[in-house]
């Protein structure tokens, strides 16, 4: 056991009849490490989740926390705790009663046992709370109960099932900052899931993206972002242009590509295989894409009329029919001194450039 | 369309409403009015055959027998006749004392029972619901009388006994006391009891018992910290359902009660009966409610006091 396999899922399946809701998972987690589990709903991430609390039982494969094999071990002696994602504050306990239920085996006095409890609610910021029951808390009280409960007794791995779900976009921002700082604070690994991948990607040191049962990608958000892997990960994180696109010519960390209606590209592969000559596709992010109504000189450009437009504030979208390409490209755009571009000259001629590097390579599926 | 406007007849003034019209009006204005409004053939039906009769018993129990009369002045005789005769207080106490224990034993037996569909059966809980009322198919009565069947000198029980060859005489004490009471009013409430802690043990989270187990609870701590507290509504709507009847029952007493086992319930019935004394029947009537209110409120009270605690 080393720090990098501080959680070491071995080859897990989990199958509820014919369905494969897990399929042969293997993923190692560092101690410490802010890990979170993304994909839409079905995709398996809550049912691993469950598997690392212990509610439920791999039908193969075996899940190693801090070097000791679980699938023997039931949940009650797991060295691990969970914040469910309805919080699942005991009702008829008060807010003391609630974060000290772990407490009650220690069997420690009452002046040690408020103290405990008195430094989770220092942690979580609700001193002075001992007392409420818990249909007087707010949403967002209750999820820093629930964080503070699994907290207490200090587990190896705290587990979290999309735990900002029910909070408004305000607090749920407010929430990520927080949960990002106490978890740097308390140094327990973290295995989060979510299907928001702004969440994760605020939140996480590195992030498994999940689809029917098994994961397509794990890396940090960066990595994610800039150098997905494939199509589905590329597209599930963010918005991304797709053009088809076949390979020419391959060698030295370089691959020379034929875009089409884009041109003749020069691209790095990242670290996927392409043989020459074959189908490939060239992928681009909108915020790497620039717009004007003059036609900038150098670069690779190609000439485009506007297509729509959707004014967010700080920033632009807009999506761009260019000849050859079938859906419109989307391009994102800071509001700088862009907003000529919503004159009357909308359904004008616009020139989109890029660079080189801005220019993601991916197998076509 | 614009020619119906133009005829339609001039706004009514509130003066020109009808008794119709104006009794619409004051419902569309008040929502007491339309609770009252939506309530009113329960409210009618609970007034004429619930309220009046309560309120014929009780001035019923201030009048006294005379023979064949009834002298309708007011005086506290049936009250005073009560606590002077130890042995109607001593049969109420019994009366309360037999639906305790048919109440304690009614909830232990019909707990698991209700725990077992709410968590353990996960198809077809109608069926199982529906299974629990079968004894209610067939009358009270025919119930009452299989456990004098069971019970009896020549009964199930004591014929198995001895054909087993473990007893060579019938057992005389299983039946006619108060013990065959209490069983046989534990059977016959029993779906009462199953079906309101069945509700509350469905309405818990089940979140909150998997917190419970990842927070280190084995699985009996966990039924003690949590389900059971959080099921206790339900215990006590039970616990009440079957309380309040059985206290009151006369039937079952009458039929596997023997001497023994007599309850104020026989008294009551034969006050309105062959000693023909209603007024007495109506006092130990009244006395009989206001014992089984002062019982519920201390034990609700209990509750409290216990949940308070926890």
């Amino acid at each position: 056991m080393s720090d990098e396999q501080f959680i070491s899922i071995q080859n897990v399946s989990k199958h509820f009849g014919d369905v494969h809701a897990v399929d042969r998972v293997s993923i190692d987690i560092a101690r410490g490490e802010f890990f979170s589990l993304l994909g839409p709903s079905g995709c398996g991430k809550t049912t691993l989740l469950r598997m690392l609390a212990g509610f439920e039982f791999p039908t193969a494969g075996e899940i190693f926390i801090d070097g000791q094999a679980m699938s023997t071990v039931a949940p009650n002696h797991r060295p691990v705790n969970m914040v469910f994602q309805s919080y699942a504050i005991f009702p008829h306990l008060n807010v003391s009663q609630n974060i000290g239920y772990s407490l009650r085996k220690d069997k420690l006095s009452k002046a040690d046992f408020n103290s405990r409890v008195g430094e989770m609610l220092d942690l979580i910021k609700l001193s002075g709370y001992e007392d409420r029951a818990s249909h007087e808390l707010s949403g967002g009280e209750r999820q820093r109960v629930a964080l503070a409960r699994a907290l207490i007794r200090r587990p190896k791995v705290l587990l979290l099932d999309e735990p900002l779900g029910a909070l408004d976009k305000q607090l749920r921002e407010q929430m990520q900052l927080e949960l990002r700082s106490l978890q740097r604070a308390v140094g327990i690994t973290f295995v989060f899931v979510t299907h928001d991948q702004e969440e994760a990607l605020t939140m996480s040191d590195r992030i498994a993206v999940m689809s029917k049962g098994r994961y397509l990608q794990i890396d940090t958000p960066t990595k994610l972002y800039e150098a997905p892997q494939n199509r589905e990960v590329a597209d599930f994180i963010g918005t991304m242009n797709f053009f088809d696109a076949s390979v020419q010519d391959v060698g030295d960390g370089q691959a020379s590509i034929d875009a089409g209606p884009l041109g003749k590209l020069s691209v790095s592969p990242g670290n996927l295989a392409f043989s020459s000559g074959q189908a490939a596709l060239a992928a681009i992010r909108p915020e790497k894409i620039s717009i004007s109504s003059e036609k900038p000189s150098g670069g690779h450009v190609v000439e485009g009329t506007m297509d729509a437009a959707a004014y967010l504030g700080d920033r632009s979208h807009f999506y761009v029919r260019v000849p050859g390409v079938d859906k419109p490209v989307a391009v994102s755009a800071q509001n700088i001194d862009q907003t000529h571009l919503h004159g009357d000259g909308n359904q004008g001629q616009v020139w989109l450039s890029w660079s080189n590097d801005a220019v993601v390579l991916l197998n076509k599926d | 369309m614009t020619d119906r406007v133009v005829s339609a007849p001039d706004v009514v003034t509130p003066a020109r409403l009808g008794v119709v019209a104006k009794y619409r009006r004051a419902i569309m204005r008040s929502e007491a009015l339309r609770g009252y409004n939506l309530l009113s053939p329960t409210l009618l039906f609970m007034i004429l055959f619930l309220a009046l009769p309560l309120g014929l018993l009780l001035v019923f129990s201030f009048w006294t027998q005379n023979y064949l009369d009834i002298d309708y002045s007011f005086t506290l005789a049936n009250y005073t006749k009560f606590f002077d005769r130890p042995v109607f207080s001593y049969l109420l106490g019994k009366s309360i004392l037999i639906s305790g224990s048919v109440t304690i034993a009614t909830v232990i037996l019909a707990y698991p029972m209700a725990y077992y569909i709410a968590f353990r059966v996960h198809k077809h809980k109608l069926v199982w619901l529906i299974l629990i009322t079968v004894p209610f198919w067939t009358s009270y009565l025919l119930r009452v009388f299989a456990w004098k069947v069971i019970l009896g000198y020549n009964g199930v029980i004591n014929s198995g006994l001895m054909e087993l060859g473990l007893i060579s005489e019938p057992l005389e004490f299983i039946l006619y006391n108060p013990f065959a009471v209490v069983i046989t009013l534990a059977h016959a409430w029993a779906a009462f009891a199953i079906l309101p802690i069945y509700v509350s043990l469905e309405k818990i989270d089940r979140s909150l018992l998997e917190a419970a187990t990842d927070l280190g609870d084995t699985p009996i701590m966990r039924f003690f910290r949590i389900t059971l507290p959080l099921s206790m509504p339900g215990v006590i709507a039970a616990a009440m359902l079957v309380f309040i009847p059985t206290v009151g029952d006369f039937v079952t007493p009458k039929m596997v009660g023997g001497t023994d086992g007599v309850m104020i319930g026989n008294v009551i019935q034969s006050m309105f009966g062959t000693s023909h004394n209603w007024p007495f029947g109506a006092s130990l009537s009244i006395i009989s409610m206001t014992a089984i209110t002062i019982m519920i409120v201390v034990f609700l009270w209990i509750n409290r006091i216990m949940r308070r605690r926890a």
